[in-house]
């Protein structure tokens, strides 16, 4: 029986933590289906979606995980996921937007404008934030989201709510469907 | 006319250059005319060319006219032997691909094309257009030289940020 997990890894970044890591599931046949892994200043994360073409072999993850952990000093966690939850996963039907936020930096953006879209029933599938010319006098902060927009959602409320919110946290959003091509 | 099969990614089409077209006969009319039907089959696909159905020749059709947003548009376009001559800018947008399913990414393409080609008679015709339309046309062209988007994928907009 086929079986499923996911798998995150956060530590200090060095050159060989996805080989060491791939090189582990390789060597268990083991299938990385998806995978999200990036460098945040000086941490690197990882994601993976993991397949397994027997559950029994998902036994010996835990002792190679426990290995790589003394060995690339990362921090894991590891969870079987039912094969069901990837088939039959019911989605809403959306459209992908882009909201951009350029401002000068002060505690509760993010928060705020995530509440907001909580609360309009669009979903993240990414989130990227930084701050920018620090060391300067004003640091800038901007931050780019990916969304899900229900097909059945009001743009235009969603649109009239940010600005009244970007009014107040004195910062500039960009609202914006993501045009895809296809041909 | 008829709907032709589109072929999928990894399909060997996909990845050889198409030959130069020399007969303007009907028999490419006809072709043309098929592929047209294969591409309004798919809802919101703006572009198909000819190796995505298996044939191998530099033709393909463009139309962005029925997306509200794209502010050049020059209707149902079929190109035939495509040359582009100037690109100029360079912005990042979405794309996808029908031989390539249930798969978008992230593609820097030039803002601005001016591209030479002939009708489907044979006769010369010139296109300068920019944005979306610019991308469809740049998308299209790639096909005939066995290129596919996912070549030109780069990772999300992380990318612009110093680490």
């Amino acid at each position: 029986m086929e079986a499923k997990a996911v798998l995150t890894a956060v530590g200090k970044d060095q050159t060989g933590i996805v080989a060491a890591v791939s090189g582990v599931l390789y060597e268990l046949g083991c299938n990385l289906e998806g995978s999200s892994m990036t460098l945040l200043q000086g941490e690197f994360a990882i994601i993976l979606i993991l397949s397994f073409p027997e559950r029994d072999v998902m036994k010996k993850m835990q002792g190679r995980i426990n290995k790589l952990e003394k060995e690339w000093g990362l921090l894991f966690s590891f969870r079987e996921v039912p094969v069901e939850d990837f088939e039959s996963t019911p989605k809403t039907e959306s459209n992908p937007y882009t909201l951009n936020v350029v401002g000068v930096d002060h505690s509760g953006i993010v928060h705020r404008i995530t509440v907001l879209l909580a609360d309009l029933k669009v979903n993240i599938t990414n989130v990227n934030t930084r701050l920018i010319g620090e060391g300067r006098q004003v640091p800038v902060y901007v931050m780019f989201l990916e969304l899900d927009v229900p097909v059945i959602a009001d743009e235009s409320e969603i649109q009239s709510e940010l600005r009244k919110l970007a009014d107040e946290l004195r910062v500039d959003i960009t609202f914006a469907p993501v045009d895809v091509f296809k041909g | 006319m008829a709907v032709l099969d589109v072929r999928i990614y990894p399909d060997p089409v996909l990845r050889s250059i198409c030959a130069t077209v020399t007969e303007f006969d009907n028999r490419l009319r006809t072709f043309a005319q098929n592929l047209e039907e294969t591409m309004y089959s798919f809802p919101g696909c703006v572009g198909i060319a000819a190796p995505q159905t298996g044939e191998l020749i530099r033709l393909f059709l463009v139309d962005v006219s029925r997306r509200k947003k794209a502010k050049f548009n020059h209707g149902l376009m079929a190109l035939v032997n495509p040359v582009i001559l100037e690109k100029e800018g360079e912005s990042v947008s979405r794309e996808g691909c029908l031989s390539v399913p249930e798969f978008t990414g992230n593609v820097s393409r030039a803002t601005r094309i001016f591209i030479e080609g002939q009708d489907l008679n044979g006769e010369p015709i010139a296109v300068q257009t920019e944005g979306f339309e610019a991308v469809a046309f740049q998308h299209e062209m790639d096909h005939l030289d066995g290129i596919i988007f996912l070549d030109r994928v780069r990772s999300s907009g992380t990318d612009i940020f110093r680490r």
